[in-house]
């Protein structure tokens, strides 16, 4: 699967920029070279922005947290700093993330948390798991390596929400891509116009589940193109077992303000 | 009755009903098309029962779906799913390098376990269905911050993919369909085992949420690392025993119906037996296995006795007819009457359940005591030298009347079962009376159909020449006093002696009986009707003796509004119910609680990580902030961990506590202890509701008393009331119902005395018993009735009622004893109690009604004078 994260997560912070009709041709039919192309876009290295996160259950309720955010790139790889705003209980709660971009190093995670004074570094050996309840998995979050993945091209022309896409289907070739994962395999739906996935859907192991996840609102900024608002779902059997919501707000990138000290552990536990 | 006698020959015969004459008349008229309705309508339940029937065996489907502790279930499984787990227990010396690396093999096999399960996801629509409820309500966000999106705008958003993307392979929201052959995945939810149990360490920097066995330990750090597990007191009972000498790989699957539970069963049997080895030796158990394991020999023992039964009924009737529609006739209307039966279930949706598996055995019962009954009177009458045709029509007009009654009541005895709060015995209730009813019309248009092709005495001797049988029946006709008087003047000394002899046996049989019933008692554990031995019981017996145990006790928590969960007077309270459960001791068996899994322990192991692993820090943080902050900071690190013991949003948590096995009654007193700590440590503005396996066998058994006490208080009004228009006399109406009694208060006397106990199984003994019994005292005192109405005397009613059905009641105790007895032969030590009881009730309500209920009526009529009729003739 081709950073289906990146793209998931990418929203959080950056963007592909709207020139993909010179990286790939539209009727290439090469599915590496298309995800490889994807994958090599250029994004925005520095952006800020607000996150709504709603998470709805099976039962119907519903949970929403209020993140401000900023991420930047480095040469090691992504770095990203989270603040919760609401609810008033985990108000001022702060995560700062560095996604390495070597595939073989860990990730690496500090967490403010207000009652201790201190940031704490933590981690969690399944990176399958969900990120913080929502459908989408930490793996979902961070980067994969293309080699890992085998792709073939399902269908030249596509049609999502009337934008022309290759159907790709993604296999993990690796056990670590498919234990870092849990897919045995996904579909991306990858738009030739804006050269980023439009839709996907995920065949998760555990449970033989089915996620799928679907980018809306897709709106330039700053001459980048960017989906305002994700929604996963993942379904078991007939039923949708649990939806996720993610919708941005004030999004910018290339902010001046935006820069090197912002990522550190200090400037986690005093806040954005 | 002043009325002639329709054959004009008084008062030797008795009259024939009009409506059973007509009936016979079609029946021998158009018998071909009576025969090929009855195999068409036989056919398409056939048809039915192989396309539709359903099987549902588990316990819980004969869960009092409305009780609230069932309701507490439901919602628990909508929200973390199932609730009875697989326990693979392995013994051998877990803290050795070949154990730890079997079991890591066995994990991960395990782990990706995959069988087609056709009912994934189905739970919850079936639910709904079943209950003919909405699906559960949306619950509202908690003062959201922004506006949601709207629920039905986000299904749109994914319907819209179906019909661009994915319209292909299947509406988006099936991913069965999706899954449909694609090879992988796994239908295992959670797995736990000493391999990957959830270990929150301190690390000189933070905190990390990892696997017990990664990395996994050489042979160095083994000593080391059974010190730190067995001192552990959340792994010792939950993954690992005491001793070290086992440990158990918990494995919960998704919902799925009953038939894939025993599909994944043998998956999972498959697997162990490829891992068995020396030291690792390796059983499957939990309640799923239990489950499977009692209902496959429970039908396997059944079948089998089912089979043997039908044989013997077999021989039986042929040592009493020895002609081909005499011995095959009542065995083909059983096995249509059968068939109907599940052919009506199947149609109607409703499941065989291990209720309804004794459903053939009953229609047996009623079944060949109809068509025995005609088959006897047919064959007396050619006896008495009539031609076959008219000794049918006469069979079929005679035993019309009382066939109906005795299906009647019958039907009455089991629809009472619909006063019963369990759905599978209301459903058992509803089948078996729709089966009485099919019985009676086999047995009175399709046998009398049949009949007629016959032209031999069936194996009877020519009218004066007595056999044994009439010889047994003047003897109990003796024995009541009657044989010795005409009815004619005072009372002969000798008949007043014996038959106060047997009023007297009658209530020293009663007393007998009520003393016995005063030693019943409820006692449900199908553990105890296997043999020890059995290897799904030593498997339980195992899992009880080293970890926690089989059954539990899951408590649903709801925290007050907003704070949910993370209310610190809430997890406060948690804290003192926990250990207030934890102490709870059985009187008789001491300590049967295992360990309590819940956020609770999350928040102590999160605390203790967060100050460096200091075990004083093994406890609940000291603010409402810091519990806030610890909650979200191990959901960051597990929030699949925190998925199961919290919904999404905090509002609603688990508590799940193991449980050693016991009888259900033995339950209940925990079952107070628990709810008296709710009471004494919940805040007001939360709420905790009990709920899992034990409380669905506690609440069960509770109700199966007042169950049995509402249905036969329901049934023995009804049947009164059915007795006193049948015998159009409300004295003899009362008095038919002592002999109806009186079996089934020995029986359950009997089952007193024995130690034998009411359990959901045994409760249907009492229910044959009715039928049993009713069935005998309909037939002799309606014709008691008819002979009296007749003749005006007593003796003679009694003489000539005990000479008309008493032979067929003979017949008829005959074949079922025997073919109930069979039954002893059975392994499980329910079914030869079930065949044992029913035998004897057939037994004691024949001897009852031959010759306590002639003594009873005797004493109770005082002689009339001769009617005109009689002394003309």
């Amino acid at each position: 699967m081709t950073r289906l994260a990146r793209f998931a997560v990418a929203l959080l912070t950056s963007a592909s920029l709207a020139t993909p009709a010179l990286a790939i041709a539209p009727d290439s039919t090469d599915a590496k070279a298309i995800m490889q192309a994807v994958e090599d876009r250029p994004t925005g290295d520095k952006s800020k922005g607000r996150l709504v996160m709603t998470i709805i259950d099976k039962s119907g309720r519903k949970r929403q947290r209020v993140v401000g955010s900023r991420a930047m790139d480095f040469a090691e790889g992504r770095r990203q700093i989270m603040v919760f705003e609401s609810p008033a209980d985990v108000k001022g709660t702060g995560l700062l993330s560095i996604d390495y971009d070597d595939g073989d190093k860990d990730d690496d995670q500090w967490l403010y948390l207000p009652s201790l004074h201190k940031s704490t570094r933590i981690s969690s050996g399944d990176k399958s798991g969900s990120f913080m309840g929502t459908d989408l998995s930490y793996a979902d979050m961070t980067a994969n390596d293309p080699d890992h993945w085998t792709y073939t091209l399902l269908e030249q022309s596509a049609t999502v929400d009337g934008e022309e896409c290759w159907l790709i289907e993604a296999v993990p070739a690796t056990e670590k891509a498919k234990s870092e994962t849990g897919y045995l395999k996904t579909h991306v739906w990858v738009s030739k116009k804006k050269l980023m996935p439009l839709q996907l859907k995920a065949w998760v192991i555990a449970g033989r589940k089915i996620k799928l996840i679907k980018f809306d609102d897709i709106k330039q900024v700053d001459g980048i193109w960017v989906a305002h608002k994700i929604m996963a779902r993942t379904v078991r059997g007939k039923t949708p077992e649990s939806t996720t919501v993610l919708e941005f707000s004030d999004l910018s990138f290339g902010n001046a303000d935006v820069g090197d000290d912002l990522f550190t552990q200090r400037q986690l536990e005093k806040g954005l | 009755m002043s009325e002639q006698s329709p054959s004009g020959k008084l008062p030797h015969e008795e009259p024939l009903n009009p409506y059973f004459l007509g009936l016979a008349g079609l029946v021998t008229r158009y018998r071909w098309l009576v025969l090929g309705l009855s195999v068409a309508l036989t056919a398409l339940s056939g048809w039915a029962i192989a396309t539709r029937l359903t099987v549902d065996t588990s316990v819980e489907s004969f869960a009092a779906t409305h009780s609230e502790s069932q309701q507490v279930l439901e919602e628990y499984r909508d929200d973390f799913g199932r609730d009875d787990m697989f326990f693979v227990l392995i013994e051998g010396d877990v803290f050795s390098m070949p154990y730890l690396e079997r079991l890591k093999a066995l994990h991960d096999e395990l782990a990706t376990l995959d069988v087609k399960v056709e009912s994934l996801g189905e739970r919850r629509a079936d639910r709904d269905a079943k209950r003919h409820r909405a699906p559960i309500a949306a619950k509202p966000a908690a003062a959201p911050a922004e506006p949601a999106p709207s629920e039905a705008a986000l299904d749109d958003a994914f319907a819209d993919f179906g019909d661009d993307g994915f319209g292909d392979e299947g509406a988006p929201e099936d991913a069965f369909d999706d899954w449909a052959g694609v090879e992988g995945g796994t239908i295992i939810d959670e797995i736990t085992s000493l391999v990957n149990v959830r270990q929150t360490r301190g690390t000189p920097e933070g905190i990390e949420v990892g696997e017990l066995l990664d990395p996994f330990p050489t042979a160095a750090d083994l000593p080391a690392l059974k010190a730190k597990v067995l001192a552990d007191d959340t792994l010792v009972g939950q993954v690992v025993g005491r001793a070290g000498r086992h440990s158990v790989i918990v494995l919960r699957t998704q919902f799925m119906a009953e038939a894939d539970t025993v599909k994944v069963y043998h998956a999972l049997e498959d697997i162990v037996a490829r891992h068995q080895a020396e030291g690792f030796d390796i059983r499957l158990s939990g309640m799923p296995a239990l489950n499977v394991g009692l209902n496959g020999l429970m039908m396997t023992d059944l079948s089998r006795m089912l089979v043997l039964s039908v044989g013997a009924m077999f021989l039986m009737l042929l040592f009493l007819f020895r002609h081909p529609i005499g011995v095959l006739g009542p065995l083909i209307v059983v096995a249509m009457a059968a068939i109907n039966t599940l052919g009506m279930m199947a149609l109607v949706g409703m499941p065989l359940t291990m209720l309804s598996n004794i459903l053939p055995a009953f229609l047996a019962c009623v079944g060949i005591g109809d068509s025995v009954h005609l088959l006897s009177v047919y064959r007396d009458e050619m006896r008495r030298g009539a031609a076959p045709v008219p000794a049918l029509v006469k069979a079929v007009a005679t035993t019309g009347v009382p066939v109906f009654y005795t299906s009647l009541t019958t039907m009455v005895g089991l629809l009472s079962f619909q006063f019963a709060s369990l759905e599978a015995i209301q459903e058992m209730g509803l089948a078996g009376a729709y089966g009485v009813l099919v019985a009676m019309v086999l047995s009175l248009t399709f046998l009398p159909a049949l009949v007629t092709f016959n032209k031999s005495l069936m194996g009877a001797k020519a009218e004066g020449r007595h056999d044994r049988l009439d010889h047994f029946l003047e003897l109990c006709l003796g024995a009541s006093g009657v044989a010795d008087d005409d009815g004619h003047g005072p009372t002969p000394a000798p008949a007043l002696r014996r038959r106060r002899r047997t009023l007297l046996a009658g209530a020293a049989l009663v007393g007998f009986a009520l003393f016995g019933m005063s030693l019943l008692r409820v006692y449900h554990n199908p553990l105890t009707w296997m043999p020890d031995g059995t290897p799904v019981k030593t498997d339980i017996q195992m899992l009880d003796e080293h970890i926690g145990g089989t059954a539990n006790v899951q408590l649903l928590i709801d925290g007050p509004p907003g704070r949910g969960l993370k209310d610190q007077a809430l997890l406060q309270g948690l804290e003192k119910l926990q250990a207030h459960i934890a102490a709870y001791e059985h009187p008789d068996v001491g300590p049967i609680v295992g360990n309590a899994i819940s956020v609770l322990d999350v928040l102590h192991e999160t605390n203790r990580a967060l100050h460096g692993g200091d075990p004083a820090f093994d406890r609940l943080p000291d603010t409402q902030r810091a519990i806030s902050d610890a909650l979200f900071m191990f959901e960051n690190a597990g929030p699949d961990e925190l998925r199961r013991l919290a919904t999404n949003d905090l509002q609603r948590g688990q508590m799940s506590i193991r449980i050693k096995w016991l009888d259900a009654t033995s339950y209940v007193p925990l079952a107070e202890h628990v709810e008296a700590g709710i009471r004494k440590y919940v805040p007001a503005d939360a709420s905790v509701r009990p709920t899992g396996s034990i409380y669905t066998l506690v609440t069960t058994v509770s109700h199966l008393l007042s169950d049995l006490i509402r249905s036969f208080g329901m049934a023995f009004v009804v049947i009164t009331i059915v007795m006193m228009i049948l015998l159009r006399n409300i004295k003899l109406g009362l008095i038919a119902m002592v002999p109806n009694l009186m079996p089934i208060a020995f029986i359950m006397g009997l089952m007193g005395g024995l130690g034998i106990p009411i359990d959901m199984n045994n409760l249907l003994i009492a229910s044959i018993a009715i039928g049993i019994a009713v069935d005998d005292t309909i037939h002799f005192m309606h014709h008691y009735r008819v002979n009296h109405d007749w003749t005006g005397n007593v003796e003679h009613a009694l003489t000539r009622a005990m000479r008309h059905s008493g032979r067929a009641m003979v017949s008829t105790t005959l074949i079922l004893m025997v073919g109930f007895f069979v039954y002893l032969g059975a392994s499980m030590y329910n079914i030869q109690r079930f065949g044992l009881l029913i035998g004897l009730t057939a037994l004691m309500a024949l001897l009852i009604d031959l010759v306590f209920a002639p003594a009873l009526i005797r004493a109770a009529f005082r002689r009339r004078p001769p009617k005109p009729q009689e002394s003309a003739a």
